[in-house]
C-alpha cells in the first residue's frame, strides 16, 4: 500500500537522524566523577520514620568519609529516593541510580524484597538496611544460602527469634508454653524462622501460632480478641507478639481489659523507637524485648554519633540509623580493600570481610553469612513504665 | 488534527485531503518510531519512567473504550492488568515458556475475566457496575497476597526478557521496543474504533440505550464484545508491565483501579490523547518531582481538583479551550425548516437502495405477508410494571399491511406500553405478537429491528454530541455486516472508506427525505425539541423498515412541519411500509391514518376505518367523559 | 466464638458508621466520597491533638467530631458541587474527591508527622462480661452510640420537614429545587451528617487503633465494602451491612484460620452481590421480600 511506502521511507530517514542525536548523547559525561551511592527507602507512609533514618543514617557516613579525603581520591555523593513502599517506584528508582552509575544501593526498609531481586538482576551490591535482613536475603530459610548480592545490616529477624526463643527455652517451667502471633510478611515469617530454629532442636513446639493480617500503613488491626482467648486455652503464659509496634500496644490493653495476664515478648521494633512506649503507655509495663546490647550500653563510638546525628538532623538516631551508617562502611572498607569500584570486586571484599568494627557490633562476612546482627549483640530489656525505659532482665 | 482537515475541505478535493490526512498520520507514526528509538537508547530512568507510563497508557485507552465511549464505569481493570502481570511471571517461573508465547495467554486470560465482568454489566449498569467490578479487584488483590504461587504480599521478580543481538543490538533495549509497540497496537486499536461508526454505536449504548436498541444494535453483545476487548488489551499491558521490575499485589491494589479511571477522566474522557496524557501525568508524577515528599503528594490532590473542577473535561479540556480561544469556531447557521416536496426525496432514497454498491450480508430478513395481508397481530397483550395494576389487559390489536394504523386514547391508557411492546422494549405478561408473521414477543428489541421493524420514541434520546447525521447512520449500522468486526482497523480496511461513505449519504438522504436536511451536521445538543423528532424520524426509515412505530412524533412540531411528516408518511405507506402511528393531535390522526384504535385504561374501546371509528359515541365518551 | 461475635458486633458498628456516612452522602447527592474515611482520621488525630495539648478528654472529642463534620461540608463545597454544577451526570466527583482524600491524608501527616499517637483511652481499660465473652466497655459504648445515631437519623428522614426535604432532593433536584428547596443547604448537610457519622466512628475506635493519619484508608476501604453489601443508598441497611461485616471478620479469623479475615469478607460480598446486585437492602429485594411474604400468607 502506498501508505507503508511513504512511511518506510521517511522512518528511515528519520531513524538515521536519531541514531546520530542519541549517539553523542550517550557519550556525554564521562570525566572523572565521584563515587555515587545510592539510597531507597520509604519516607513517608506510617513507616517515614525508617527511610528517614536510613536516609540520615548514610548521609552522616558519607560526610565523614568524605572529611577524611573520600575513597580512592574521589568523593563520595549519596543520593537518597523515597519509594514511598511502592514496587513499582522502587524498581524504577533502582534503575535511575544503576543507571548514573551507583556503585551500591543501600536500602529499602520498605521494599526490601525489590531491591534484593534487582541486586540480583543487575549484579549491584546492595548493603545496609534491606527490611528485616532475615527471609529478604535468606529467602530459603536461616540454613540456606543468602542472596549473593546482598549484605544487610538491619535488625536480623532470625537473630531476634533466636534471642526470643532462648529466653522462652530458659523460663519454659513459668510460661508453660510459648504462642506466636506475627503478621503473614517476610518480616513475621522470618520471626517465626528465627524461633523454631531454636525451639525444633530443643523438642518443643509453639503452642499457637498464628499469622496476623495486618494493616501496614496504620499498624492498626482490631479483632485481638479471640486469639487471646485462644492464647488463654491453650495455657501458654509467654506469647511472642511478632507485630508492629502499634498492634503490641493494642494487645496488651486487650489483654489486660480482658483481665488476663502472660508475659507478652516483643521483636526489635518494640524497642527501637517510643512508638510502642507511647502508646502502651501502662499497659505496656512488663513487656520483654531484645535490643542490641551496643544501643543499650552505648560506647563512645556510638554517643559521638548520637551527637553528631542530633546536631545535624535535629531529630535523635534510631537503630535504623545505625544501619544504615554502618552499612555504608561497610562498603567503603570493601571498596577500600578492592582498591576498585568495580562490582564483583566489591563482592568479593564484602565476603572476605572479617572483625570489622561498625557501631552496632563486630562484623564477620562470609559467602554464608550476610547479615550482621547475631544473638551475641542482643541483650533481652523490659518495659519499665515508672521509669519510661527499657531495663535488662536476668 | 480533525479541525485542520476541516479547514482543509474548503480548498482541497477529497482524495487530495485524504492524501494529506494520510501524510500526517504517517509523519505521526515516524514521529512514534523515532520517540521509541530514543528511549531504547536512552537511560535506565528514562526506560523506567516511559515504560511504566506506556503500560498504564494502555490500560488507561481500554478503560476510557469502556467507560468513555460506552459508558460502563469499570474499577476492575487493576484487576484484569494483574491478571496480565501475574500469568505472565508465574507460568514463566514455573514452566519456563517463551515470553512471547504468553502473550497471548495472558490476554486470553484477561479477556475471558472481562468476559463474565461484560455479562455482569448486562445484569446492573452505572455505580453498581462499578461496584461488582471494584470487587472483582479486591477478590484478585486477596488472591494474589495470599497464594503461595503468587509469592504473597513480597510478590515475585521479573522475568528476564531477551536483548537483541548483533546487528539488531545498535537498536537499544528490546524491552522498550517491545512495550512501545505494545503501546502502539493499542492506541491504533482504539483510533480505529474512534475513526469507525462503531464509535458511534457505543456512544448510541452511553447515552441513549434504548434508541440503540429499537435501530436494531444488539447492545448486550456490543457491551460484552467491547468489554472483553478492552480486558485483553489491559491484559496485553500486564505482559509488558510483568518485565519491568517486579510485581507485587500492592501494585494491583483497588487504588490502582480507581487511579486507572483518575487518568481518564483527568486527561479528558471520550477523546483520544486524553487517556495517554493522563497516564503520562498520573504514573510519571510520583516518581519525577523531588519536593518533599508529603508536600509532593499535596499538590499531586490538589492539582486532581483544580483540573477537573476548572476543566471538566480533564486536560484535554484545557487544550480544547485554548484552542477555541485561537480559532473560534463559527457560529451555527439560523435554522429554517426544509419544506421541500417529501415525495421526491422519498423516491430517490428508494432508487438509492436499489443501486446499493455494498457487498455486506443483507441481514433484513424478506419474510413477510404481501401487500393486502397482516402486518402486526397482538393477541390478548396483558402487562402490569411490577406487582401494580395492569397497565394493559388482554389487548387485541391487528394493523394491515401497507396502511397508516393509529393509536390513541386519553393519558395513561396504556399506548406507550403497547408500543413498547410490540417493539421488544418490554416483554408481555401474557399474550402474542407477531410481526410480518413470525411470533416476535420473546424477542429482544434489537432482533425485532433486523426484521424490518423500526420505532421512534415519545422523548427522543439520542447522542447529543454527535451530528443528526451521525444519529440517522446508526440506524443504519445493522444493514452494513461487519461494521463491529472491521472497527479494530478501520481506516486501514479497504472497503472501510466507501461502508462510511454510504452510511453518510443514507443518513443525508433519510434526513433529507423528512425535511431536516438543514440540520444534517448539526450537533442533537444545539437542536430544537421538533428537529430532535425528525431526525428520529429520519433514524427509524433509514434503514428501510417494513414497519414502523412511530410515538408521539408531532410533539414540538410546527404547523407547516406536521403538514410534511403527513406527506412523508404517505409516501412511506404508499411505497409498502406500514405504519403504527400513537399520536394525541386527533384530527391529524383521523385526516391521515387508515385504521384507528382507541385505547382507554388498558382497553380496546374501537378499532377500524378510521371514519367508523371516528363517529363511535364510545370514542366521544372516552374522551371527554360524556 | 461469642467472644469472636460480640467483639464483631462492636467493631462491625465502627464500619457501619462509616458505611453509613457514605450512603447519607450517596443517598441525598448520587456521590460517592471517596474522602469519607479521611474524615474519620482527621476526627481521630484532631482529638489525639487536643488531648495531648491538655484539653478534658470529652473536649477533644467533641472537638474532633466537630472538624470531621466541618471537613465534610469543605468536601462538598470545594470537590462535589462544582463538578455536579456543571454536569449533573458526570463522574469527575472520583477524581475529585480523591484528590481531596489525598491532600487531607498529607496534610495530617505534615502537622502531625506519620507515625502513631496515642489516644486518650475513654473506657477502654474497663471490661464487662456478657456471658461467656469479655468486652470493654469502650466496645459496648460503640454499639449504643452507633444505634442511637441510627434511630435519630431514621426519625429524623421520616418525621421532620427536613428529612423529607432531603428526600426530594434526592429523588430529583431539579423538580425540589423548583418547589422552593434550598439544595445547595441540604447537600452540605447530608455531607455535614456523613463527616459527624465518621467523626463519631473515630473517637469511637481510637483508642484502640491510636491516631494515625493513614487510618483513612483502612476504614474508608472497609465502610465501602459494608456499603456494597447493603446498598449504596440505604443508610440504615449501611450500619446493618458494618455489623455483617465486622462479625464475619471476627467470626473468619476464629473458625477458619486467623488470616481468614482477609479473603472470606470478600467471598461473601461477591455472593450478596451476585445475587442481589444492588445490595442486600435495596429495593429490588425489599420487594422480592414482600412477593414472598405475600405468597406464604397466600398459601397459610
Amino acid at each position: 500500500m502506498k501508505v507503508r511506502q511513504v512511511t518506510k521511507e521517511v522512518s528511515v530517514a528519520i531513524a538515521a537522524t536519531c541514531l546520530a542525536l542519541s549517539g553523542s548523547a550517550m557519550t556525554a559525561g564521562a570525566s572523572a566523577k565521584p563515587i555515587l551511592i545510592g539510597g531507597i527507602g520509604g519516607s513517608t507512609g506510617a513507616y517515614g520514620t525508617t527511610g528517614v533514618a536510613t536516609d540520615y543514617g548514610a548521609e552522616l557516613a558519607v560526610d565523614q568519609i568524605n572529611a577524611q579525603g573520600g575513597l580512592l581520591g574521589r568523593r563520595v555523593v549519596f543520593t537518597f529516593y523515597n519509594d514511598g513502599a511502592s514496587a513499582t517506584v522502587s524498581a524504577q528508582r533502582f534503575k535511575e541510580l544503576v543507571s548514573n552509575g551507583a556503585v551500591a544501593i543501600d536500602g529499602s526498609p520498605d521494599t526490601g524484597p525489590v531491591t534484593a531481586a534487582l541486586a540480583d538482576q543487575y549484579h549491584i551490591p546492595v548493603v545496609g538496611v534491606d527490611d528485616d535482613a532475615g527471609l529478604t536475603i535468606y529467602p530459603h530459610g536461616p540454613s540456606k544460602p543468602p542472596l549473593p548480592w546482598v549484605w544487610a545490616t538491619s535488625l536480623n529477624t532470625f537473630a531476634y527469634g533466636n534471642k526470643v526463643a532462648e529466653y522462652a527455652l530458659s523460663h519454659w517451667n513459668s510460661c508453660h508454653g510459648l504462642a506466636l502471633l506475627h503478621d503473614p510478611e517476610s518480616y513475621g515469617l522470618g520471626g517465626e524462622a528465627g524461633i523454631l530454629q531454636v525451639l525444633t532442636p530443643a523438642h518443643k513446639k509453639l503452642a499457637v501460632d498464628d499469622a496476623i493480617t495486618e494493616d501496614w500503613s496504620t499498624g492498626a488491626t482490631v479483632g485481638l480478641e479471640s486469639e487471646i482467648t485462644k492464647i488463654k486455652n491453650s495455657g501458654a503464659r509467654c506469647v511472642e507478639v511478632w507485630l508492629t509496634p502499634q498492634d503490641a500496644a493494642t494487645f496488651m490493653e486487650t489483654m489486660h481489659t480482658m483481665g488476663d495476664n502472660f508475659t507478652v515478648l516483643g521483636n526489635d521494633e518494640m524497642d527501637s523507637d517510643p512508638t510502642f512506649s507511647n502508646l502502651a503507655r501502662k499497659a505496656g509495663n512488663g513487656a520483654i524485648a531484645p535490643i542490641l546490647t551496643a544501643v543499650l550500653h552505648p560506647d563512645a563510638a556510638l554517643e559521638a554519633f548520637n551527637k553528631e546525628y542530633k546536631a545535624k538532623f535535629h531529630i535523635a538516631a534510631t537503630e535504623f540509623s545505625y544501619a544504615s551508617y554502618d552499612g555504608i562502611m561497610i562498603l567503603a572498607k570493601a571498596i577500600k580493600v578492592a582498591k576498585s569500584t568495580d562490582a564483583t570486586a566489591i563482592k568479593n571484599a564484602l565476603n572476605n570481610l572479617k572483625g570489622f568494627n561498625t557501631l552496632m557490633g563486630v562484623v564477620n562476612f562470609s559467602p554464608q553469612q550476610h547479615a550482621t546482627v547475631t544473638t551475641k549483640q542482643l541483650t533481652m530489656v523490659r518495659y519499665d513504665f515508672s521509669t519510661n525505659s527499657w531495663v535488662p532482665v536476668h | 488534527m480533525s479541525s485542520i482537515v476541516l479547514r482543509a475541505q474548503f480548498w482541497v478535493s477529497p482524495t487530495r485531503r485524504a492524501w494529506l490526512a494520510r501524510l500526517g498520520y504517517g509523519s505521526l507514526g515516524v514521529a512514534y518510531l523515532a520517540a521509541t528509538f530514543g528511549v531504547a537508547r536512552g537511560s535506565l530512568y528514562l526506560q523506567g519512567l516511559v515504560l511504566v507510563a506506556a503500560c498504564f497508557a494502555i490500560c488507561a485507552l481500554s478503560l476510557d473504550l469502556v467507560a468513555g465511549s460506552t459508558g460502563l464505569y469499570s474499577l476492575g481493570h487493576a484487576g484484569l492488568f494483574a491478571v496480565g502481570a501475574y500469568m505472565t511471571t508465574i507460568i514463566q517461573a514455573q514452566m519456563g515458556w517463551n515470553i512471547f508465547v504468553l502473550l497471548p495467554l495472558s490476554m486470553v486470560a484477561a479477556a475471558v475475566c472481562g468476559l463474565g465482568l461484560g455479562a455482569l454489566s448486562l445484569r446492573v449498569s452505572g455505580l453498581y457496575f462499578a461496584i461488582l467490578t471494584f470487587v472483582f479487584t479486591l477478590v484478585v488483590g486477596v488472591l494474589l497476597s495470599d497464594l503461595a504461587i503468587t509469592g504473597g504480599y513480597a510478590g515475585l521478580p521479573s522475568p528476564s526478557f531477551p536483548n537483541f543481538r548483533g546487528a539488531l543490538s545498535g537498536l537499544g533495549s528490546a524491552l522498550a521496543w517491545t512495550v512501545m509497540l505494545a503501546l502502539l497496537v493499542a492506541i491504533v486499536v482504539t483510533w480505529s474504533i474512534r475513526k469507525s461508526p462503531m464509535h458511534r454505536v457505543l456512544l448510541a449504548i452511553r447515552d441513549a440505550e434504548p434508541f440503540a436498541e429499537a435501530a436494531g444494535v444488539r447492545t448486550r453483545v456490543v457491551k460484552v464484545m467491547i468489554f472483553t476487548l478492552s480486558a485483553a488489551l489491559t491484559g496485553m499491558a500486564g505482559w509488558a508491565f510483568a518485565f519491568l521490575g517486579f510485581v507485587s499485589p500492592g501494585q494491583f491494589s483497588w487504588s490502582v483501579s480507581v487511579n486507572m479511571l483518575v487518568m481518564v477522566i483527568v486527561g479528558g474522557m471520550n477523546t483520544f490523547l486524553g487517556p495517554i496524557i493522563g497516564a503520562a501525568f498520573v504514573s510519571m508524577f510520583p516518581a519525577s518531582l523531588s519536593i518533599d515528599p508529603l508536600w509532593q503528594e499535596v499538590v499531586f490532590g490538589a492539582i486532581f481538583v483544580v483540573v477537573v473542577v476548572f476543566w471538566p473535561r480533564g486536560f484535554m479540556g484545557v487544550v480544547s479551550s485554548l484552542g477555541r480561544r485561537l480559532a473560534p469556531v463559527q457560529p451555527v447557521q439560523a435554522l429554517r425548516s426544509g419544506a421541500s416536496g417529501a415525495s421526491g426525496e422519498v423516491s430517490s432514497v428508494r432508487e438509492e437502495s436499489a443501486l446499493s454498491l455494498y457487498n455486506g450480508k443483507c441481514v433484513v430478513s424478506r419474510v413477510g405477508s404481501g401487500p393486502h395481508g397482516v402486518a402486526v397481530i397482538c393477541r390478548g397483550l396483558t402487562f402490569h410494571y411490577g406487582k401494580g395494576p395492569a397497565v394493559l389487559k388482554g389487548v387485541d390489536l391487528t394493523v394491515r399491511a401497507g396502511t397508516i394504523h393509529g393509536l390513541i386514547g386519553p393519558n395513561g391508557s396504556g399506548k406507550s406500553t403497547l408500543a413498547d411492546l410490540i417493539s421488544g422494549r418490554l416483554r408481555p405478561d401474557k399474550g402474542t405478537v407477531e410481526v410480518n408473521g413470525v411470533r416476535v414477543e420473546q424477542l429482544p428489541a434489537a432482533e425485532r429491528a433486523r426484521h424490518g421493524f423500526m420505532r421512534t420514541f415519545q422523548s427522543a434520546t439520542l447522542v447529543s454530541e454527535l451530528s443528526c447525521k451521525d444519529n440517522v447512520a446508526v440506524g443504519y449500522y445493522g444493514r452494513v455486516g461487519g461494521i463491529g468486526s472491521r472497527s479494530l482497523v478501520w481506516p486501514l480496511w479497504p472497503g472501510a472508506q466507501r461502508d462510511a461513505e454510504l452510511l453518510s449519504a443514507r443518513a443525508r438522504a433519510a434526513l433529507a427525505s423528512v425535511g431536516a436536511a438543514a440540520w444534517t451536521e448539526v450537533r442533537v445538543a444545539d437542536l430544537p425539541h421538533g428537529a430532535a423528532q425528525l431526525t428520529q424520524l429520519a433514524a427509524a426509515q433509514v434503514s428501510e423498515p417494513r414497519t414502523l412505530i412511530l410515538d408521539e412524533p408531532l410533539t414540538g412540531l410546527s404547523v407547516r412541519e406536521v403538514d410534511h411528516v403527513g406527506n412523508v408518511l404517505r409516501s412511506l405507506r404508499d411505497s409498502g411500509v406500514t405504519i403504527i402511528l400513537i399520536e394525541h393531535q386527533v384530527r391529524f390522526v383521523f385526516a391521515l391514518c387508515d385504521e384507528v384504535t382507541v385505547l382507554s385504561a388498558g382497553e380496546v374501546v374501537a378499532s377500524g376505518e378510521a371514519s367508523q371509528v371516528h363517529g363511535d359515541p364510545r370514542v366521544r365518551e372516552v374522551y371527554l367523559g360524556v | 466464638m461469642f467472644e469472636a461475635l460480640v467483639t464483631g458486633i462492636a467493631l462491625g458498628c465502627i464500619y457501619g458508621l462509616v458505611a453509613m456516612g457514605f450512603a447519607v452522602a450517596f443517598l441525598v447527592t448520587r456521590v460517592i466520597n471517596f474522602a469519607q474515611g479521611q474524615l474519620l482520621m482527621i476526627s481521630v488525630m484532631v482529638a489525639a491533638a487536643a488531648a495531648s495539648a491538655g484539653w478534658p478528654s470529652v473536649v477533644a472529642m467533641l472537638a474532633g467530631v466537630a472538624c470531621a463534620a466541618a471537613a465534610g461540608a469543605l468536601t462538598y463545597v470545594v470537590a462535589v458541587r462544582p463538578v455536579l454544577a456543571s454536569d449533573r451526570f458526570s463522574f469527575g466527583w472520583l477524581v475529585t474527591t480523591l484528590g481531596v482524600a489525598v491532600v487531607m491524608e498529607n496534610v495530617a501527616a505534615i502537622i502531625w508527622g506519620p507515625t502513631s499517637r496515642a489516644f486518650p483511652l475513654m473506657l477502654n481499660g474497663t471490661s464487662a462480661h456478657i456471658g461467656s465473652a469479655t468486652v470493654s466497655w469502650q466496645q459496648i459504648l460503640a454499639v449504643l452510640v452507633a444505634f442511637a445515631l441510627l434511630s435519630a437519623f431514621e426519625l429524623f428522614r421520616r418525621r421532620s420537614i427536613y428529612g423529607k426535604v432531603s428526600m426530594a432532593v434526592a429523588q430529583d433536584p431539579e423538580m425540589a429545587s423548583a418547589v422552593g428547596a434550598n439544595t445547595m443547604v441540604i447537600s452540605v448537610s447530608a455531607f455535614v451528617v456523613a463527616g459527624l457519622l465518621a467523626g463519631v466512628a473515630g473517637v469511637l475506635v481510637g483508642p484502640i487503633t491510636y491516631a494515625n493519619p493513614y487510618l483513612g484508608d483502612t476504614y474508608g476501604i472497609d465502610g465501602f465494602v459494608a456499603l456494597m453489601m447493603a446498598g449504596a443508598d440505604q443508610p440504615a441497611g449501611a450500619l446493618v451491612g458494618g455489623v455483617l461485616l465486622g462479625v464475619l471478620n471476627n467470626e473468619a479469623n476464629v473458625i477458619i484460620n486467623s488470616q481468614a479475615s482477609a479473603w472470606f469478607p470478600f467471598v461473601v460480598v461477591v455472593l450478596v452481590l451476585l445475587v442481589c446486585p444492588r445490595g442486600l437492602f435495596s429495593g429490588e429485594v425489599r420487594s422480592w421480600l414482600r412477593g414472598v411474604r405475600r405468597s406464604l400468607v397466600g398459601v397459610g
